[in-house]
């Protein structure tokens, strides 16, 4: 008969032993599931940083083409920064919760700071850097305008050491547009209007005509595209269009009682892009015209006599009209500045809103640029630091991004070469309006003196 | 020497007791605290999974508008203004949220997203609830261009609190 007994130590020690077995299993099942979920949520949490930060450096970027430069941003990543306690100037302007109300200040209410809970004890951990390289450093490249960008987060994790990783590229253009700076014109339909129209010659062509009066084809076509497309250009539709339009919006201007907010914004708009494009044109025809006038200087023609074949009394009447083409384009540009800058008053601001203020000020930055550079405007440099103080006393504490933007133009436009450097497009105008202007208005006030005197 | 058959003894029986005792308690606290932890880290991941969505709903929102109206830049408000794409004006706003509030035992509120059609008249399809239990929602401006986010949704376990910096369409203003 099979006898009852209760359980020996040993039978009770290998139970026992096999439910710590169970237990160990679970408990690793367990802890697994625990770091899983944490390193999920880190992740998620440098995921979302780093989604912000290269929201910053495309809003950076967007203002200031040497945005990454202004941050300190280069090809590698020398120190890494916290996320809180105002570490990195990419967590320094939060929010504003604080007085001053209204403004943001890094040292204060910018930060991430242990009173914004729970996010400060799920980020303080994180540390990240930036890094960011143009595809081509240095040239005339298109892969100079892009930038390739590099977030890199870190972090101390239950499983040993988190990592997250984005990278993109950004568009920022620093290199010169590959656009011609004079007007484009069909040349052999306005060659072939020369010996006609310029020479009164109109059964010859430019090759005969050449023959029959002693001068070479250059000198011949630079005297007659000088001479028509200056006329042409005085007598265009266009010019007389614009003269009109700007003519009317001033009349309907002064006629807007003060309450018409709206009509006056678009009036002031309507006259800004008026002039604009008016200076842009006169721009492009005088740059179109230069090259000529250097044929001309270069075989020193009309230095002594006219030349055997030219007219210079309507050549003299054509200079005139290059020099007032010139001068509508200096006057231009100025008057679309004024009247651009006249959409930045708070009335209109209140009316359009902080974006359409934005692009007016992104507007008048690259024309207060282009009248610093004027010869013929002394005092453009003088009022283009004017107009960048103002802008910098309106975005400090509120816009970060136009405030760096500004510090560094202002920092540039210290040093006229390595500004201009920075600007290839605005060396290229640069080039034509301090760099051979000055050389053909001299040749046309030498040329025209009679016209002028008498 | 034969063995000789004899009943356990009273110190066998209690100890074998004793073990099976400290076994059971040790068993029955490991399961109940396995039951817990399975429970926490399920909440988690779902407060995990509820922060993703609303993240994405926030930023899905925001994205679709071109101008920021209010907060003014510089500004920090509880709610955002926005113009899109149409012209039409849009809010996201807090309104309380009563039911979660007693059940979670703490105030928390709807994040509700109201598109202003151009009749001026309040319709109730326009407006989209983006989120069920939010402590707090601050959007400060730092740009005409974008917004900063900072929310802090809640639920059974625990709260998650994120940051974003959302850029709205480059498109509109005086061109």
């Amino acid at each position: 008969m099979k006898q009852r007994r209760a359980m020996t130590l040993v039978e009770i020690t290998i139970g026992f032993a096999i439910l710590t077995a169970i237990s160990a299993f679970f408990i690793s099942f367990m802890t697994a599931s625990s770091k899983e979920i944490s390193f999920s949520a880190d992740h998620f949490n440098a995921m979302v940083l780093s989604q912000k930060v290269s929201e910053d450096l495309l809003e950076e970027i967007a203002l200031n083409p040497y945005g990454l430069e202004t941050l300190g941003i280069d090809e590698t990543i020398k120190s890494k920064h916290d996320v809180v306690d105002g570490s990195s100037v990419f967590f320094s302007f939060i929010e504003d919760r604080n007085e001053p109300w209204g403004l943001i200040e890094p040292a204060k209410d910018g930060m991430i700071n242990s009173s914004m809970q729970p996010l400060y004890d799920s980020v303080k951990k994180f540390k990240f850097g930036v890094s960011g390289s143009r595809l081509a450093k240095t040239g005339d490249h298109e892969d100079r305008n892009l930038v390739a960008c590099s977030i890199d987060f870190s972090w101390s994790a239950k499983t040993g050491k988190g990592s997250y990783n984005n990278s993109f590229d950004l568009f920022s253009p620093v290199s010169a547009k590959k656009v011609s700076l004079g007007v484009s014109l069909n040349e052999a339909e306005i060659d072939a209007r020369i010996p006609a129209e310029v020479y009164m010659r109109p059964a010859q062509t430019v090759g005969e005509l050449a023959t029959a009066i002693g001068e070479n084809v250059e000198a011949i076509l630079a005297v007659g595209r000088i001479s028509l497309i200056s006329r042409d250009f005085i007598n265009s539709q266009f010019y007389r269009d614009a003269k009109e339009k700007i003519k009317g919006l001033l009349a309907k201007l002064s006629t807007l009682p003060p309450e018409e907010t709206e009509e006056i914004f678009e009036t002031r708009l309507q006259l800004a892009k008026t002039w604009y494009e008016l200076a842009k044109v006169c721009f492009q025809i005088v740059s179109y015209l230069e090259p000529h006038f250097a044929t001309l200087q270069l075989q020193g023609k009309f230095d002594g006599s006219s030349g055997s074949g030219f007219n210079p009394i309507s050549f003299q009447q054509n200079l005139m009209s290059v020099r007032i083409i010139y001068e509508y384009f200096v006057g231009s540009i100025v008057q679309a500045r004024y009247y651009y800058y006249l959409l930045l008053g708070p009335d209109m601001v209140a009316l359009k809103g902080n974006k359409a203020q934005m692009q007016i000020i992104q507007k008048l930055i690259d024309i207060y640029r282009v009248t610093s550079i004027l010869p013929t405007r002394p005092q453009g440099m003088s009022e283009y630091r004017s107009f960048l103080e103002r802008v910098h006393a309106l975005s400090v504490n509120r816009n970060p991004f136009l405030n760096r933007m500004v510090n560094h133009e202002l920092k540039l436009v210290g040093n006229r070469k390595n500004w201009l450097e920075h600007y290839p497009n605005l060396a290229r105008i640069d080039d034509m309006v301090a760099g051979k202007m000055p050389g053909v208005l001299a040749f046309i006030k030498a040329r025209t003196v009679g016209m002028l005197t008498n | 020497m034969k063995r000789l058959n004899s009943a356990t003894t009273l110190v066998e029986v209690l100890v074998v007791i004793g073990l099976i005792g400290l076994i059971g308690v040790a068993g029955m606290r490991f399961f109940t605290s396995v039951n817990t932890s399975q429970k926490a880290f399920s909440q988690q991941a779902i407060l995990q999974m509820e922060s993703r969505k609303a993240f994405d709903q926030i930023i899905d929102q925001i994205r679709e508008g071109t101008d920021v109206i209010r907060p003014a830049t510089g500004e920090t408000l509880h709610y955002m203004v926005f113009r899109d794409l149409i012209n039409q004006v849009n809010m996201l706003y807090l309104e309380p949220n009563k039911e979660e509030s007693n059940r979670l035992k703490q105030r928390v509120y709807r994040l509700i997203s109201y598109c202003n059609d151009f009749s001026g008249l309040y319709k109730k399809e326009n407006e989209k609830i983006l989120h069920n239990s939010i402590k707090q929602v601050r959007f400060s401006s730092l740009s005409p261009s974008s917004v900063q986010v900072n929310a802090t949704v809640v639920s059974d376990k625990g709260e998650y609190q994120f940051l974003a910096h959302v850029g709205l369409l480059n498109v509109g203003g005086i061109e």
